[in-house]
């Protein structure tokens, strides 16, 4: 069994694709899935911060490639989870530093020992773009309800067509019913049907990612969390399961219904 | 004050609600992103295009275009040709316009959802 390689990009920068990758890994490591992530983003390091490993790093994606560190003295074991490791970013120097082939043979190292090697990659669609999807099986396109995201999504997913990884899945973050139901944001359904491609995850907003990666602990870890949830059901959908979508809100109770009433607000 | 009916099980998609605006937007914006050559070589190519057709069609010159659409997996350049005749444009009578029907947009995607309108 060899791993699948999966980037997570996004065009505009801030929609959450360092949140997603992040949470999906965590999600199918619990799952059971050896997984290695991939911070593709040289010179904006992030996704060490968000796993809570910052305090960990010793070498990164640079050492290895310019042959200073061995790939597996450059991964880093999440705390908690044994089948999770982090190869990160370095932090000094730029994208040029990494060429597409890099990756490549980076990918190929690990694909016997892993399940899922996910890649986060860098906004934009310049060099760390072409990095972070050359060795890719599968592109996850994260954007949010908003047009300015939606516009650089489509953007990304031409240029996925043009280097013939296309046409990639839809994660849709940040999704508030409410507005939606007032007809105020863009529907998931609106969402596909500009961009024409298929979504694999509708993520509400949620006032625990914030906490989360204050702390380092991904949502998914969280019993609680809706956005958590729904990272979790991206993973199982990665791993080839079919599982529907979690309704966009939670179901109301009759007394939250009357707080509706009097409060005008959400629940 | 909003009706109480509404307020108390939801509304409906408000058809004035700026979603809508977003999507229509987005939509033209797209279009015009989609295409990679700028809109000097597009009416170029649109004009040496509608030259060829003029050879073997009698063409509505004023209704021609030409666009760029994307299906689930290709981006397509789609041309809408109305002509007049099929022959070679020597015969004037019995004129009957045709358009050809080219601008079905298949592209949707159907998805599982399962959402709570509650």
């Amino acid at each position: 069994m060899t791993a699948k390689v999966v980037t997570v990009t996004s065009g505009k920068g801030g929609v959450g694709k360092t949140t997603t990758t992040a949470n999906l890994g965590v999600a199918l490591a619990r799952l059971g899935k050896r997984v290695t992530l991939i911070d593709a983003d040289i010179g904006l390091r992030n996704l060490d911060i968000v796993l809570g490993l910052e305090n960990r790093i010793v070498y990164d994606l640079v050492d290895i490639v310019e042959g200073r560190a061995k790939l597996r003295q450059a991964m880093i074991k999440h705390k908690t989870l044994p089948e999770l490791y982090l190869v990160p970013a370095a932090q000094t120097r730029d994208k040029t530093a990494v060429s597409p082939q890099d990756m490549i043979t980076l990918a190929n190292q690990l694909r016997q020992e892993m399940d899922f090697i996910l890649i986060d990659c860098p906004a934009g669609i310049e060099r760390g773009f072409r990095n972070a999807v050359a060795p890719a099986d599968e592109v996850l396109i994260v954007t949010n309800p908003e047009v300015s995201a939606v516009r650089d999504a489509d953007r990304i997913i031409g240029l996925l067509e043009a280097e013939r990884k296309g046409p990639g899945r839809l994660i849709l973050n940040r999704v508030k019913a409410e507005m939606i139901r007032k007809g105020e944001m863009l529907s998931p359904d609106d969402v596909t049907d500009i961009l024409g491609i298929k979504i694999i995850g509708i993520v509400p907003e949620d006032e625990y990612v914030v906490p989360s990666s204050n702390s380092g602990n991904p949502v998914t870890l969280m019993e609680n969390s809706r956005a958590g949830k729904a990272f979790h059901n991206i993973a199982r959908r990665l791993m080839g399961e079919k599982v529907p979508f979690l309704p966009l809100e939670e179901k109301r109770g009759f007394l939250q219904q009357l707080g509706r009433l009097f409060g005008g607000g959400g629940a | 004050m909003a009706n109480i009916w509404e307020r108390l099980f939801g509304r409906g998609e408000d058809a004035n609600g700026t979603g809508k605006q977003a999507k229509s937007r987005l939509q033209f914006v797209l279009l015009h992103d989609r295409m990679a050559i700028a809109p000097e070589k597009m009416e170029e190519m649109k004009a040496e295009i509608l030259e060829v057709i003029k050879k073997y069609l009698t063409v509505d010159s004023a209704q021609f275009d030409i666009a760029l659409q994307r299906r689930e997996s290709a981006s397509l350049l789609v041309a809408e040709v109305p002509f007049l005749r099929m022959e070679a444009a020597n015969v004037e009578t019995d004129i009957e316009e045709t358009s050809v029907p080219t601008r079905t947009r298949d592209g949707k995607i159907v998805t599982e959802q399962d959402r709570d309108d509650a």
